[in-house]
This record gives C-alpha cells, structure tokens and sequence, in this order.
C-alpha cells in the first residue's frame, strides 16, 4: 500500500475532483493544455474545426481533448500550446484569447 | 468518494461477469488440486473477449449485452460459496485490485500510443461505431479487440468515466497472476513469492491505454493451463485456440506472439495427434479470417504503416554497412530493458543453474520458445526503417514485457520449488 501511495492517492481522490485531476495530468496551459483547450471547447465547438501546435514536443498531439484525432485542413480556430513567442501570427488570423504561453486564435 | 464507491462496485461487476461459466470442466484435469476461482475467472475472460469480439463487427447495442450477463449472473449468485474455501486468497485478490484501481482513478493519463491509437478507436465505438467504421481512422491497420473491452466497461460503468474501462485491464492482469497461486496446495507461505512476481512484472505505464498488458495476461493464462493440465484434451484445445485468437486480435504483434504457443501444443507429449491437427487447422483460420476482415475494412493490407513494408525490409536489408552499429545499439537497449523488466535477468540466472536438465524435453523446448522470443523481438528493430534509438527507446521494453509472459511460469514455480505431477522444468 505504502509502495502504491495508496493512502495519498485515496486523499487526493476525495479532495479533487475528476477534472481537476485530469488538469494535474495533463496541464492547464503547460503540458499538453487540457485545461486551457477544454475551458474553450466548452465555450466553442472545436472538434473538427481547429489545429493545435504544441511547442514542446515530448508530449503527444492534444487533439484528443476535442475529440478530433487527426490534423485537418479546413478549421478556423488555431491553438498554440507553449508558444513563448511574443510576436503574434500572421494577419490571417485574429487572437482570441491568450493565457500564460497558451494562444487562441480564430482565421479572419 | 463517489468515485471510489463506483471502483468497488466495478470489482463486484467483474467477478460477476467472470464467475459466469463455472461449471463446464473437470478439475480431476489438473496435475495438482487447484481448482481456484483464479481458473474459473480466467476462463470467462477468454471467453468473454472472444464474445466482444464478435459482437464488435455488428452494431448492436452494448446496454443489451452487459445488462443480459449481469442479470444471467445475478442468478449465479448462489454458487458464490467459493467465498468460504478461499477467502484469505481472495482478500488479497480484493486489496491488491483495490489498490491499482485507485492509483489508475488518481492518475487518469493516458501514455502516447493509448491518446493516438487507442483511445480513438474506443471513442469509435462509444459513439456507436463498430470494427467497420474504423476505416477512416488513423492507424486502422491495429487491431482493436483491447479497445472494445475497454469501450464495453467505459460506457457501462456507473460514472462513464473513461478509466472505468481500464480497470479491466488490472482485474485480468491480476487474475492471471493469482492463477498460478493455486499451483502449490495452498501454501500460503508461497503468497510473498506472488507478490514478488508482482513486483517484477507490474509497469504502471502499461495501464496507461496500452495493450501490452493484455497480451501478457493471456500468455500468462495459456502457460498456467499448460503444464497443470494433466491430459491435454478437448477442453484444452478450444482454451488455447480462444487465446490466440484474442491475442491477434489486440495487437498486430500478437500473430508472432502466438507462434511459441502453437509451438508448445504441437511438441507436446500429452496432447493427442488429431487435437493438434485440429489446432493447426484453427490456428490458419483465424489467421485467415483476422486478415479478410482487415481487408474488408481498409480496402487494402497493412501492417503497422510504412514501417514494415515489403519495400522497406527490403531496403533495411540491403544496408549491409549499418549491420555492426544497429546489433550494438539493440544489444545495448536489450541489456537496459533487462533491467527494466529483470524476471528476465532471474530466467537467465535459473536457466543457467538448471542446465543439467537440458536433457528434459519441456527444458529444451523452454530454451527454444525463449531464443525465439529473442530472435523476434532483435528482428523487430533490426528491421526496422524507423529511426533506431528512438524505436529502441518507445517499443523495445513493451515487446519484452510481453515475451516475459512465457518466463513466468518458469521463474514462480523455481522459486516456489513446487512440484506439480509429469510437467518438471
């Protein structure tokens, strides 16, 4: 028990709750920014519709956040996940919101 | 709390679901007097995946199939007296269960191939898909069987929260464990070594979406049949051909993992002729039908991408002056992996202090199946067009971690020193 943190884990399970957990896992605008991209996604419908650029590699695409498992060409939303760049994009596209080195953009 | 509640709950879901079946063999079949709910639960669960298989290719309503086993099981109950005659042994099965489900609750993540190849064709079917609509998915060329266990608990779990159809993945690691508990009469001095195996054999990344596990667990269950059968008959046929055929159907690797088990049937001393016929027979038909069904879906054969093409082997072949440098990075990952996953460093160890029984048949076709597993897996990567260090660094320790399910049995019943009936190794 001691060796599996069972005791901790069985603390943290009770004093946090399920999305919260997922955020500690998975990042609020670090990591792979569930927090960040799922705050959105309950606002905008991204599924199908964005493309997010994560810039630290070692972590695997966070497209499965949005329930979208692939790159596509057609979307209108853009999201840079640690992106510390302070120069914006491009003209094509809009910033929507911004957070830490996170970026939400949308195509004009 | 609600959710360690629902954790509990779904242990008693999966021994109802697994107790179904109980009374279809003969436990005079065993060498030793081992007729633990270990085996009755390991022979649901194969026969259950082989029936999730099957309804995978249809769209019918998974509601319908879960809620018809738990009521057929809720009229089972009466035969759960199994309670009285092993509850130390099942105490230990609860806690232990009990334990890496709520590591899995607290830590919810998914690892790189269970968010990219996994995962997606689990939403597949908790959206109603089926095998077919894959298609156009990434990565349709794997196969899917560990998914639609993992979708059937996710969608019929009391909260619908994605890792409830993980937890399964940890019930049947530990029942294929807990199998082999039963091997020595009950000598409870023998749990430690249980936990020791435990300990060489649990990665707690590999419940992070991957398969792996899955494979190792039916290997694990195959072996266990394999030497406390005493007469190899029928029962033992139909058992080892569900096996395989869950096994190719879970990951790509699994038609060479399954060679070692066609192997060990075939050799065998106490499975009659025409069984074996039988088996080879079954073994190309499942073979056959996994990849007509794959055909039919894709519309054209692959196998794990662009990665082992004929085109590419060949290329990987031809490429003479990088033979020296990928043996020496294999090797040298092989050696790290050993230590990673070190019931291999113990076989070796075992293999070397018993070499005076190289004479027995079961020794020499021990050795055969584990120079095979080291021949395959080396192949693996030697072919490999993927950029070496990295394949090595990703994959190689999850291939041995799934051949290691063929040392089990060797390095628990060394340790234990038990001695069950013709089967001596």
């Amino acid at each position: 028990m001691q060796f599996n943190n069972f005791f901790l884990n069985t603390y943290v399970i009770f004093n946090k709750k399920y999305q919260e957990r997922l955020i500690s896992v998975y990042g609020y605008c670090d990591k792979q920014g569930y927090g960040f991209i799922k705050s959105i996604n309950d606002e905008l419908n991204l599924s199908n519709n964005v493309k997010i650029i994560n810039y630290d590699l070692k972590y695997p695409s966070s497209y499965i956040f949005v329930n979208q498992f692939h790159e596509i060409k057609d979307y209108q939303y853009l999201i840079l996940l640690n992106y510390y760049e302070t120069n914006d994009l491009n003209k094509d596209f809009k910033k929507l919101k911004s957070y830490e080195s996170c970026r939400l953009y949308k195509k004009r | 709390m609600i959710e360690i509640i629902a954790s509990l709950l779904q242990f008693v879901i999966f021994i109802l679901f697994f107790f179904l079946f109980h009374k279809f063999y003969n436990k005079n079949l065993f060498n030793v007097n081992s007729n633990t709910i270990f085996q009755t639960f390991s022979i649901n669960i194969i026969i259950f995946l082989n029936i999730l298989l099957f309804f995978s290719f249809f769209n019918i309503n998974s509601n319908i199939i879960y809620y018809f086993i738990l009521i057929l099981s809720f009229f089972n109950l009466k035969n759960f007296n199994f309670l009285k005659k092993e509850l130390i042994i099942f105490y230990f099965f609860f806690i232990i269960n009990i334990i890496f489900f709520i590591s899995i609750v607290h830590n919810p993540i998914l690892g790189w191939d269970g968010q990219a190849v996994w995962y997606p064709k689990v939403y597949n079917f908790f959206y109603g898909g089926n095998f077919f609509t894959l298609a156009d998915s990434h990565y349709a060329e794997y196969p899917h069987l560990g998914s639609f266990l993992w979708f059937f608990f996710w969608k019929n779990s009391f909260l619908q929260l994605e890792y409830f159809g993980r937890l399964t993945f940890v019930f049947i690691y530990f029942v294929s464990i807990f199998l082999y508990f039963g091997m020595e009469n009950k000598n409870y001095k023998n749990i430690l070594i249980l936990f020791f195996m435990i300990f060489l054999t649990y990665d707690k990344d590999l419940f992070a979406g991957y398969q792996e596990v899955l494979i190792f667990s039916l290997i694990n269950i195959f072996m266990y049949f394999y030497i406390s059968l005493k007469k190899k008959n029928f029962f033992f046929l139909i058992i080892s051909i569900l096996i395989c055929n869950s096994v190719i159907w879970i990951k790509n690797e699994g038609v060479f993992f399954i060679i070692p088990i066609t192997f060990l049937f075939l050799v065998s001393l106490s499975i009659d002729k025409i069984y074996k016929k039988m088996f080879l027979f079954f073994i190309i038909l499942i073979l056959i039908i996994r990849v007509s069904l794959s055909l039919e879906m894709m519309g054209d054969f692959r196998w794990q991408g662009e990665g082992y093409s004929a085109n590419s082997l060949l290329i990987q072949m031809i490429k003479y002056d990088l033979y020296l440098d990928k043996v020496y990075l294999i090797l040298k990952h092989f050696i790290i992996s050993f230590f990673k996953y070190p019931i291999w460093l113990i076989t070796f160890v075992l293999l070397f202090f018993r070499y005076s029984k190289l004479k027995d048949i079961s020794y020499k076709n021990f050795i055969v199946v584990v120079i095979y597993l080291l021949i395959f897996n080396f192949t693996v990567f030697f072919a490999s067009s993927a950029n070496l260090e990295w394949h090595l660094a990703v994959a190689l320790d999850r291939l041995n971690y799934i051949a290691s399910a063929y040392l089990f049995f060797f390095v628990y019943i060394n340790l234990t020193a038990v001695k069950f009936g013709n089967y001596d190794i």
